[in-house]
């Protein structure tokens, strides 16, 4: 069952679980592993899957569905809507900034070269058409 | 012939599926405690599966006892309590092993995974599977309507273990349709399980055996559907025989229910133990403190009702959801069927 819309959970992160989930599905979204059209399974069949609350994963799919990329309707899968990419405001970008700048600071800790990291965001961003 | 002879099957029977169930498990998983890999092959879990086993046979050897010794007056109630004193000392066995297990337990992996794909899932054999034993208990009862004066005025409608008939009926509407609305019921119900496994158990929340888990699932509904097959043959084969005569098959159709029973479960069993086998470790993707006293499942925060056991083959219900409290409502509905059926 190993394909490419899998997605993983750690009950152990700090991050919380929902949290795990939306960021997990958002990417796919954005990497287009997901197009319009497509699917995505229900509430209870994801949290069956999860083991994990109705509630986190109906919290995650209510998250998405705010940021413009799933319709949700009641006792229905969800579906991946068509979705034009909003201009960036000057607080997305200071937040995403930010958020960079700690992840990139935990690779530098970790030993990974700054050639690395730059080749590495150079092919995830162009790799990635939301 | 002692009326306990027969008895003595199912009796060593039970005993011979304790002594090997330690074995029909998740690597990883000893006596429904998460456990390191390789320690099952060391001396402390063989000791534990050694005493285990040793009061198994002893209680099987009590249980023989009481029912081979009783007098002949005494099976109605000495075969209950033979039965009862093997299950009872087998979960209290099982419940010690478990103790002597858990100092040595470990964390199960916190890592879960699952898949977005939305593939249609149904039972096995679709639609036909589930129409075909309706169509047989239908198409009985039909024949019975045909042939109404051919039934008895008085015939067996139930027969003992050693197969004497214990329990008789007349040629009433009741009588004669009851076993086939029986049937019906069971076929419902466990249809209506078979539903449930598919809705509502995971398809494989570790990744290392979600394949294992994929076909686990597959084989345990193959097996179910098949049983109701069985379970809508016997019951039609039932309601046939006051047409057929008192005893068309004389004592035989116990043991042919039995090595029946037995020519269906054991390849499904035998398949469903080598899946076992090929599972990886990572644990089964439920947490140990949720399984109290190593059988009953209650996980508030899983929205699975089903789930897979720890000790033994096949589904358990997870008691901490509301709707298996719903389903348990079903079954009992559904058990009370020949109560009131009594009463129409």
């Amino acid at each position: 069952m190993s394909d490419g819309t899998q997605i993983r959970i750690d009950l152990d992160a700090s991050t919380p679980v929902n949290r795990q989930i939306v960021d997990q599905i958002r990417t796919l979204l954005v990497e287009g592993v997901l197009p319009p059209g497509a699917d995505l399974p229900s509430v209870r069949r994801l949290a069956t899957d999860l083991g994990v609350h109705f509630a986190t994963v109906a919290d995650a799919y209510r998250t998405l569905a705010e940021e413009g990329w799933l319709e949700i309707s009641h006792g229905r899968s969800a579906r991946v809507l068509p979705r034009r990419a909003p201009a960036a405001d000057r607080e997305a970008d200071e937040l995403f900034r930010r958020r960079l700048r700690q992840l990139v600071a935990e690779a530098r800790s970790q030993g990974v070269s700054a050639k690395k990291i730059a080749s590495e965001l150079d092919s995830l961003a162009k790799g990635m058409t939301p | 012939m002692n009326r306990a002879w027969p008895a003595i099957f199912p009796i060593a029977l039970l005993p011979l599926i304790f002594h090997w169930m330690p074995l029909w498990r998740r690597n990883g998983i000893w006596f429904g405690v998460t456990v390191a890999p390789g320690y099952t092959d060391g001396p402390e879990a063989r000791s534990v599966l050694h005493r285990f086993r040793i009061a198994i046979w002893l209680l099987a050897l009590a249980a023989v006892t009481v029912t081979a010794l009783g007098a002949p007056a005494d099976f109605p109630w000495a075969f209950p309590a033979a039965m009862t004193l093997e299950l009872a000392g087998a979960l209290t066995a099982f419940a010690h092993a478990r103790r002597q297990t858990l100092p040595h337990a470990v964390s199960p992996s916190p890592v879960r995974s699952a898949s977005l794909t939305v593939a249609p899932e149904g039972l096995p054999g679709g639609f036909a599977a589930v129409l075909v034993p309706f169509a047989i208990l239908g198409a009985t009862a039909l024949y019975l309507y045909l042939n109404w004066s051919r039934i008895a005025e008085r015939f067996p409608v139930h027969w003992g273990i050693d197969g004497s008939p214990d329990r008789w009926s007349g040629r009433t509407w009741q009588g004669v349709y009851t076993p086939l609305l029986l049937g019906a019921a069971h076929c419902g119900l466990m249809l209506l399980i078979g539903l449930g496994i598919l809705r509502f158990s995971p398809r494989g929340r570790v990744a290392a055996n979600a394949a294992a888990s994929a076909q686990f699932r597959r084989v345990i509904l193959q097996f179910l559907v098949a049983a109701v097959w069985g379970m809508a043959l016997l019951l039609a084969a039932v309601s046939l025989a006051p047409v057929l005569g008192e005893r068309p098959l004389g004592n035989w159709p116990p043991i042919l229910i039995a090595l029946g029973l037995l020519a269906l479960a054991i390849p499904f069993v035998w398949r469903l133990i080598r899946i076992g086998r090929t599972t990886g470790g990572g644990g089964d993707g439920t947490p140990d403190q949720c399984w109290k006293l190593g059988i009953f499942y209650f996980n508030p925060a899983d929205a699975a009702i089903f789930v897979e056991k720890r000790f033994g083959i096949g589904y358990t219900i997870n008691f901490a959801n509301r709707v298996t409290w719903l389903f348990g409502g079903l079954i009992l509905l559904f058990s009370l069927v020949p109560v009131l059926l009594r009463y129409l």
